[in-house]
Formats: structure tokens, sequence, C-alpha cells
């Protein structure tokens, strides 16, 4: 079956963070931010704001962390929009390659938070489907931390936030070739990882 | 120039799926219809999607964390004039000045025009502000991060308003003159407490 998968709690991999926007260009909303227009600062942040926590909580583990990353980018991209220069490269490519450098900051050598509550994956009527919910997204949230940081960013990228390779290539700075490698290192890592709870995470016998 | 199109052959289809798993929305736009077709007569091609689909399973099982209220209260929160002038003084001042220019047909711009400058100290209070229309406002915020003010500028028969949202206990005001090279003349400084 073709459905794109059975992706129950992360969206559909979007085109791009403006869907169902008025089409108002990232450039054209900074030149505004810098002028002081405060509405367009509110634009860009929910624009790309919930992309760049999200990211940083999984590359992090943590998203109490992922949330420090997050505001501190956007401090940043404040203190840029005024010497911000359109260019090829986009404001959504900036703001990650920002979170990125800084979640690399943060990470440090323990583990990640454990999911504890079912505020996400929770079954309204199910206890024990809830509490397996909890144990898979656990299992996949530790053997997503032990990817090398690449590998992690590049899976986080293309397969949570919607980045085409091309997008994620420049963000990382390889080409397109190198990303698919690194997608492809990382998915076979991750099978490996899940490997002893494969009958519960990967459907097998 | 275009990109060449490679035919679809089951050795690509085998990359793209290990690299973007079954989900074909996340698959390169120009290969995406001929890897469709090509699934379409390949047994082995299925097989593999449908291996894929139970590691794309396995990762959607992750929470969709969404930034708390709280973050994106803060960062919005973060967004003020003055922090603009912080980051960039060069810069910031001379924009931050345009912003609060009164928009009306009198000569404020002219050389001797008053400028008066607000300085908004910490406190409890909201208030709105007026000044003559010839007059540039400029909004001075020495406020913690976590609380900054908002303000706001209207333009009502020939005079400028400001509005200014969140907490103060007083603004001081600073009236200068400016002299035809556009340089401030202090001229006299002020309280306003807010009531």
């Amino acid at each position: 079956m073709l459905d794109g998968g059975s992706n129950k709690n992360w969206p559909t991999p979007r085109p791009g963070p403006m869907t169902g926007e008025v089409d108002v260009s990232d450039d054209a909303l900074l030149a505004q931010i810098a002028a002081g227009d405060i509405g367009a600062w509110g634009t860009i942040v929910d624009r790309h704001l919930p992309a760049v926590s999200r990211y940083a909580a999984s590359v992090l583990g943590d998203n109490a962390q992922g949330e420090d990353v997050a505001q501190e980018t956007f401090i940043r991209l404040m203190k840029k929009a005024q010497t911000w220069e359109a260019n090829g490269a986009g404001l959504k490519s900036w703001l990650f390659r920002v979170a990125r450098n800084l979640c690399i900051d943060h990470k440090r050598k323990k583990r990640p938070e454990p999911i504890e509550n079912a505020e996400f994956i929770g079954d309204p009527v199910d206890g024990d489907a809830t509490n397996r919910r909890i144990d898979i997204a656990n299992t996949v949230k530790l053997a997503l931390a032990e990817l090398p940081e690449r590998q992690q960013t590049a899976i986080v990228l293309v397969h949570y936030e919607g980045f085409s390779a091309s997008e994620a290539a420049n963000l990382l700075n390889i080409s397109v070739e190198a990303v698919e490698s690194l997608l492809a290192r990382a998915r076979r890592s991750l099978r490996m990882a899940l490997k002893p709870d494969a009958a519960e995470l990967l459907g097998e016998r | 120039m275009s990109a060449k199109i490679e035919p679809m052959t089951l050795d690509r289809l085998c990359e793209l799926i290990d690299a973007y798993g079954a989900a074909w929305e996340r698959w390169p736009d120009q290969e995406r219809d001929l890897a469709l077709v090509f699934i379409t007569t390949s047994a082995e091609a299925q097989g593999l999607i449908e291996e894929a689909q139970l590691l794309d399973a396995a990762l959607d099982s992750l929470p969709t964390p969404e930034p708390s209220a709280v973050l994106r209260s803060s960062v919005l929160d973060a967004y003020t004039p003055s922090k603009l002038i912080a980051a960039n003084e060069n810069h910031g001042l001379v924009t931050t000045i345009a912003q609060w220019r009164p928009r009306s047909n009198s000569s404020w711009h002219k050389a001797a025009a008053a400028t008066v400058m607000f300085g908004v100290l910490c406190g409890v209070g909201v208030s709105q502000v007026f000044a003559p229309a010839s007059t540039i406002v400029i909004v001075q915020q020495n406020l913690p991060d976590f609380n900054p003010p908002t303000a706001d500028q209207l333009l009502q028969n020939d005079v400028a308003a400001l509005s200014l949202g969140g907490e103060f206990l007083a603004i001081t005001t600073d009236t200068a003159l400016q002299n035809e090279n556009g340089n401030d003349e202090a001229e006299d400084d002020s309280e306003v407490p807010l009531t």
C-alpha cells in the first residue's frame, strides 16, 4: 500500500512551511521585522518555530533542551534581521543551520530523557496500547540518539520535517548523493538497533 | 540545462527506499512517477516497500513535540525595537526612528523638528502618550527580557499617539531639537508618571 507510510503522529512530509498561508516571502517579512513590524515577527515565529523546536527536541532527545535551542535560534534571528540579505540559502536553511550548531553545542554524553507521559501518543481507551506506544517511542528515541550527528540530522530533517534531499544537502553542505547515503546508513542503523524489539516495533516474527 | 532523467531500475528503487523509506512523498520529485510505475510491475519492489513501511511506522511512533505555549510566547515577546538597536547600533537606531515617525503632511522632517524621547522605566501600567505630529518619537525600553512591552503609533488629528502596552511605572521624556545636520541637541528632560 503506497499511502506514504502509516504516519500516526508526525505530520505527512510538508512541501514547506508556508502551506495554507498568504505567500509573503521570508525575506520580505525579515525586512518588515527590521523596520519594527512586530506582526511580521509573529508570522515568522509561527511559520518556523514549530519545526525548529521539533528538530532540536528530536536531535537532543529532550523537549526542554530543544525549546532552549529553538528560543536561542530565534533570538539570533532577531539580531540577524537587521543585516539579513536575501540569498539562495533562505531563512529555513539559516534557522536549521543555527539550530543544528546549537544542538551540537548542547549535546552531552547523557542519554535522552525518556518519554514518561502519553500527551501525544496515548490511546484514550486502551491503557495497554498507550504503554506499548510509549515503550516503542522510547526505543526509537534512544536508537535515534545513538546515530552519528549527521545521520541523525539527515533523518530528522527528511523523515520528520519534510526537507527535500537537496534542502538537506544545502544545510549540511554536502551533495544530494551524500545525503541519500547518510539517510540509508541511518535507516540501516535504526533497523539494526530496533532488531531486538523487531516483533513489536517492526512487525517481524 | 535540465537534469537528465534516468530510467528507473530495481537498483535505483532500492536506493530510494533505503534512503527515504516507503513514503513516496519523500522521494525526489523527478524520480517519483517513474518509481511508482516501476513498483506496479515488480513484486520484488513491492516487497521492499512493505519492509520499509515497517521501519517508517516505528519512526512515526515518536510523538510530535510541538513547541509549548510558553516557548512561543517567550519568542514573540523577545522582539522589541530596542533589541534591534542593541543588535546593531549602526542600523537599528535609524530604523527605529523611522518607525516612529508620525505620518502626516506636517514638516516634521525640517531641520528644527522637535524630538521627544520616551525612556520607559520598569513598573506597572498601560498608557497612551500623545505628542505633536511634528515630533519624532523614540521608544527606549529598559525592561527584563521576559516581559518586554509593546508599543504602537497612530496618527489622529495631526497628533501622533504612542500606545504603550506592557508594564511600566513611568515614562521619561527627553525633548531635543535637531539642528540642520539632523543631530539632536538636548533641551529638556522630564518624567511622565503613568496613572
